[in-house]
């Protein structure tokens, strides 16, 4: 099916299905009847909102469309083709998002734009490529289609970074497939700072070849109501496949991530690691499955979700689960829910450190500990003083 | 080295499930299918007071409107419920026994061949190593005997069959009886508030220490028979009592279905430990026959400092369906939840419990092993939940599944929520599979494979074993042999 | 003026008494070692010096450079001078023992009144105190004893040691899962850091680290008193001998 059907039906789909409710266990505990219920306009101005550029290549996306005066992506290695999802077209767009989603339904019916990047064959990509997301039409929806793709061998450095006026209401709605091809690697990052009105979903479903790594690590700050659903198939032996993420939330933000790691062949490592932090009514939903399909035997599949309630009123909902039908695995799942550790902040305590700092530093070790792994530097320290201010507000 | 050897896994597993005969009785059962007149006749039977019979038809006329839940990772062909009969009790001599002498002899026979003391002879004249434990047998849906019931009568504690204490203690069965489990629960809880038969009733008084373990047994006979017993079980301010219940079943073809609900009720500073090993027949090699054990088990920490704690072994039938759980009302009250749960051949399980913190101080413990061989699937299903009000909860669970072989699965689903952040709660869970190199070094110590299995998966449960009482725990270290007989080659 | 001075020391842990009235007194400059078999009470009594809200003083005072210490925290102490070497050093994912240090080091010239080094002095900081104690790079660029060998976390200890110069080092039992190699190395940093003006209480089961560390006093701790006090030699007394006789004495 090409892509003008693919469209075609999905729109009949969305519209016959409509949003889910939570009487469906995949969202239970996520209600989206405000998101189901709103009219969105597809209004469209030029962006007033800042960004910070992490490094030479930026992609930006104004209010739903590429702006090419406020991107720079001109000087780029040979191999490597980075555009309009619209403009540069691949047969395998749709070919891997959920279209039993009716939020996939709705991105394949009605996306205005998003980024394609194309890494060839061998080629490895130094610089990150980073995609700013600018959303400041109130009563606005947003839907982006990403395509990343790379060739054997390749390798390359993403950053999708959604950015929000504060206080508008709108909706973006992200869909991201990303091709590894054998032996490639694709790091990816996602931070997400909507408005603290908005509605932020993203579906995130990642290919992994044979000995191929995908690597995505989500931080989430802003959005009333969001969700991240994550998938990695591994379907070539020796892939690896890394989700990492953090959501910090305050107010009544409600935030729910939903992880579906799929080891399909023997032979494949996953790592999962989850934290989050929740301030005043927030609410977290974590729901992390892993599958370790028939023969998919040396699965080595390890997931962790840690939350820190810091008041009253803050709620979570944890879901790991297993499902394993191979034995020769090696797979377990954490979680834990709780307050600070106290023998950590005696240790503290015995080389000085008082407990009103020691507890600070603390909880900026609890959701440090996610990024332990980040390979990429500018997105590292980026995403550091974000963590740093977000706890320093919530202190306050 | 390779487990698998095709030859000796076929020789295996045609060993015979050890309890699958028929005992030859008559009995005196109720036309297969289920209406309003069954319910009645059912309550008739069993001279029940007006109140209890509403009870039955409210449940019944709810379930009318219920669908069978598909949540569970289990998959069986749809049970036809009009074709069960839903009561089956061995015709007796005289109306209700008053003696083991007035016992059918078959019967007796019957808990003799399964190892079960119904004479208290043995025990009174101090035979040395006789268990002491009283034993309510539960035969088809009939309590047929309960022994020990004069001297625990002495200490004021009421243990016997289910329909006694509606007939002796009605005002107390009344208080309790869907207190804890609603006749609303669920479907298979609400079916058996309209068509439970007997089960056992126990109430220890206030500051009563039970002094010996109580057992009950329960053995499906009648072919095409729904099991439908209801357990009471109420320990009063700062009583203890541990609670012992053992199940088999014969060998049959069909499907039967085993629906019972259990509800226990601990006040203040009250301790109720309740141990299952369950051995229905669990179906043949091709999977089938077998027992559909869809089980509702409750327990409700009512008063402050008040202990629950659940242990099960389940190695027995077709599907198990059943979640034991504790809600935590009383401050400091505290729940636990040991299981085992062994699953070979095309046997399916979804177990687990749940842990509800409502009180102050609360903490629960969830220890569960899971072990699936053959074709199997095993999953663990647990809730913990943390409301609102429970300042200060604590919870751990740790969930290890393993498995034997490449044809099986093992899936864990906890669920956790927490609404106060004071709260601790960890999970844990890891999947692994059997160790060759385990294996290896018991083989090279003299142990044969299957003696080397059966060795490491009884390491493997170990913690929840030590919480069985001796008799209990003998038993269920040799059935978790007996079940995975044949699982490796 | 003594250093450290404890008087009828009584304390308990979750309600079961522990420490049965030691008496204890530490001049600058001396190493005082204390030796004990299991469950004497060793670490209860380097957790109640320093400061653990787990163990409670039920009785007696300790005075810490002539100051009651009963109304500070662990953190008061710990900027006074007090340094504890874990025996089982704590693991902090999430914070690099480079932060940490320099945090632990800013908060203590706070109290002193002194500067807060800034990141290059603090650098230079790091690369004197390598010369007392030898610490790899990448040690100090990983989480606060993460994933660390039993060895490379008690090194680090010292090197904490080190960075903070405390007036009192309490090692509790610092040799322990250590191999001889391991145990030079933190032996010589040890060693290395001994001065006139500092004190060292030395905790351990056996006598193997006091050749290292070579002790001025050593005191024998047996179900929660010092039952004898001597010189270094009582230390070899102890290997020869074992605790036997004291154990048996007073379990009798």
């Amino acid at each position: 099916m090409d892509l003008k059907d693919l469209r075609k039906k999905a729109e009949v789909d969305f519209k016959t299905n409509g949003f889910p409710t939570t009487k469906e266990e995949l969202w239970r505990f996520t209600d989206v009847s405000r998101v189901a219920g709103a009219e969105f306009s597809n209004d469209w101005k030029i962006s007033d909102l800042e960004f910070q550029p992490l490094d030479k290549i930026t992609v930006v996306f104004e209010n739903g469309k590429l702006s090419r005066e406020k991107s720079n992506f001109e000087d780029l290695p040979t191999g490597v083709c980075i555009g309009s999802v619209l403009d540069l077209v691949d047969p395998r767009i749709g070919t891997l998002a959920d279209a039993q989603s009716a939020f996939v339904a709705a991105n394949t019916a009605y996306f205005g734009d998003g980024a394609f990047i194309e890494v060839t064959e061998g080629v490895e990509m130094d610089t990150p490529i980073h995609l700013v997301y600018l959303a400041d039409v109130d009563g606005a929806a947003f839907h982006m289609r990403n395509f990343i793709s790379a060739g054997k061998g390749a390798a390359v450095t993403v950053i999708e970074e959604y950015i929000g006026l504060a206080g508008a209401t709108y909706w973006t709605n992200v869909v991201t497939e990303a091709f590894v091809a054998d032996g490639g690697l694709v790091d990816h990052y996602k931070v997400q700072r909507e408005s603290e009105s908005a509605y932020h979903f993203q579906t995130l479903e990642a290919n992994l070849g044979t000995g191929s790594v995908f690597s995505n690590h989500a931080v989430t700050l802003g959005g009333a109501l969001g969700r991240n659903d994550i998938r990695g198939k591994l379907i070539g032996e020796e892939g690896e496949a890394i989700c990492n993420g953090l959501y910090l939330l305050k107010d009544k933000q409600l935030f729910d991530t939903h992880i579906f790691m799929d080891h399909a062949v023997p032979k494949c490592n996953s790592h999962e690691l989850y934290k989050g932090i929740l301030d005043d009514k927030a609410r977290a939903v974590f729901c992390g499955r892993i599958l370790v399909q028939k023969d998919a035997q040396e699965t080595d599949a390890i997931q962790s979700n840690g939350n820190l309630l810091l008041s009253r009123g803050a709620k979570v909902n944890t879901l790991p689960q297993l499902e394993i039908y191979a034995d020769d695995v090696k797979c377990t799942h954490g979680a834990t829910i709780g307050e600070m550790d106290d023998v950590a902040l005696y240790y503290l305590q015995t080389r000085g450190i008082d407990p009103v700092q020691g507890h600070a530093m603390l909880t900026f070790a609890f959701a440090n500990e996610v990024l332990d792994e980040v390979k990429c530097k500018p997105a590292k320290r980026y995403i550091e003083e974000l963590v740093h201010d977000w706890l320093h507000k919530v202190a306050k | 080295m390779k487990i698998e050897d095709e030859k000796s896994f076929d020789e295996l597993t045609d060993k015979e499930y050890k309890y699958g005969f028929v005992t030859d009785i008559e009995s005196d059962s109720l036309p297969p299918g289920l209406n309003e007149d069954i319910v009645r006749a059912i309550s008739k039977r069993k001279n029940e007071p007006e109140w209890l019979t509403e009870f039955r038809l409210k449940a019944y006329r709810h379930w009318l409107t219920l669908e069978e839940p598909t949540w569970a990772k289990v998959e069986f062909p749809p049970v036809d419920y009009q074709a069960l009969s839903y009561y089956s009790a061995p015709k007796q001599k005289v109306d209700m026994p008053q003696s083991l002498d007035d016992v059918d002899p078959e019967l007796l026979a019957t808990y003799e061949k399964l190892g079960i003391p119904l004479g208290e002879q043995e025990v009174l004249a101090g035979v040395a190593g006789a268990p002491s434990i009283a034993v309510d047998a539960v035969f088809d849906s009939v309590s047929v005997a309960t022994t020990f019931k004069k001297n625990l009568e002495e200490m004021g504690i009421i243990f016997g069959s289910f329909s006694d204490a509606v007939k002796d203690h009605p005002e107390l069965v009344k208080q309790y009886l869907g207190t804890v489990v609603p006749y609303k629960d669920n479907y298979y809880a609400t079916l058996n508030s309209a068509v439970f038969s007997d089960g056992s009733f126990c109430y220890i008084p206030k500051g009563v220490k039970c002094p010996m373990e109580l057992s009950t047994y329960f053995r499906i006979n009648a072919a095409n028979t729904g099991q439908f017993e209801r357990t009471l079980l109420i320990a009063d301010e700062g009583a203890k009592v541990s609670y012992l219940e053992g199940c088999t079943a014969p060998q049959r073809d069909e499907n039967q279905l085993h629906a019972a609900v259990v509800e226990l009720v601990a006040h203040k500073d009250a301790q109720i430990k309740y141990s299952t090993v369950q051995n229905w027949y669990p179906g043949d090699k091709d999977g089938k026959g077998g027992i559909y054990n869809f089980v509702t088990k409750r327990g409700h920490c009512r008063g402050d400092n008040s202990k629950i704690s659940w242990t099960q072994v389940e190695t027995g039938s077709a599907i198990t369906w059943k979640y034991p759980s504790c809600i935590l009302k009383g401050d400091n009250s505290v729940g636990e939840f040991y299981s085992v749960a062994v699953t070979n051949n095309l046997q399916q399980a979804d177990t687990g419990t749940k842990m509800i913190h409502v009180g102050k101080n609360t903490s629960s413990t969830i220890i569960s092993k899971g072990i699936s061989a053959g074709k199997a699937q095993n999953s663990y299903r647990g809730m913990v939940k943390v409301v609102e009000t429970a300042e200060n909860a604590r919870n751990f669970s740790q969930c290890d599944s393993m498995l034997i072989g490449d044809k099986c699965g093992a899936h864990t689903f906890p669920y956790i929520d927490v609404n106060n952040p004071t709260a601790h709660v960890e999970h844990e869970a890891t999947t692994t599979k059997i160790g060759e190199d385990q294996i290896f070094y018991c083989n090279q110590r003299g142990l044969d494979t299957e003696e080397a299995v059966s060795l490491i998966v009884n390491g493997f449960c170990k913690e929840v074993f030590r919480e069985l009482p001796m008799e209990f725990a003998v038993e269920a270290q040799k059935l978790l042999g007996i079940s995975l007989e044949g699982s490796v080659g | 003026m003594a250093l450290l001075e404890i008087k009828d020391l009584h304390a308990s842990v979750a309600d079961k008494p522990i420490l049965k009235g030691i008496n204890l007194t530490i001049k600058p400059g001396e190493v005082h070692a204390i030796m004990g078999p299991n469950g004497s009470g060793k670490s209860t009594l380097s957790n109640v010096l320093a400061g653990n809200e787990a163990y409670t003083k039920t009785g007696g005072q300790v005075l810490f450079d002539g100051i009651d210490i009963d109304d500070l925290a662990a953190h008061e102490r710990a900027r006074a001078g007090m340094f504890l070497a874990f025996q089982y050093p704590v693991e902090i994912a999430g914070i690099s023992n480079m932060y940490f240090l320099k945090a632990a080091v800013n908060a203590v010239r706070e109290y002193q009144g002194k500067d807060q080094l800034d990141a290059m002095d603090f650098l230079d900081l790091i690369e004197e105190k390598k010369k007392v104690v030898k610490i790899r790079d990448d040690l100090l660029e990983r989480a606060v004893n993460s994933g660390f060998s039993g060895g490379e976390k008690k090194r680090n200890e010292i090197f904490q040691m080190a960075m903070l110069e405390p007036k009192l080092g309490i090692l509790d039992e610092t040799d322990s899962g250590l191999d001889i190699d391991a145990l030079r190395i933190v032996s010589d940093g040890v060693n290395a850091l001994r001065s006139p003006d500092r004190g060292f209480l030395v905790i351990t089961h056996y006598q193997r680290l006091l050749d290292y560390i070579v002790p001025d006093h050593v005191h024998v701790l047996v179900h929660g008193q010092i039952v004898k006090s001597g010189g270094k030699e009582l230390a070899l007394e102890l290997e020869n001998e074992g605790y036997n006789t004291w154990v048996d004495e007073k379990g009798a």
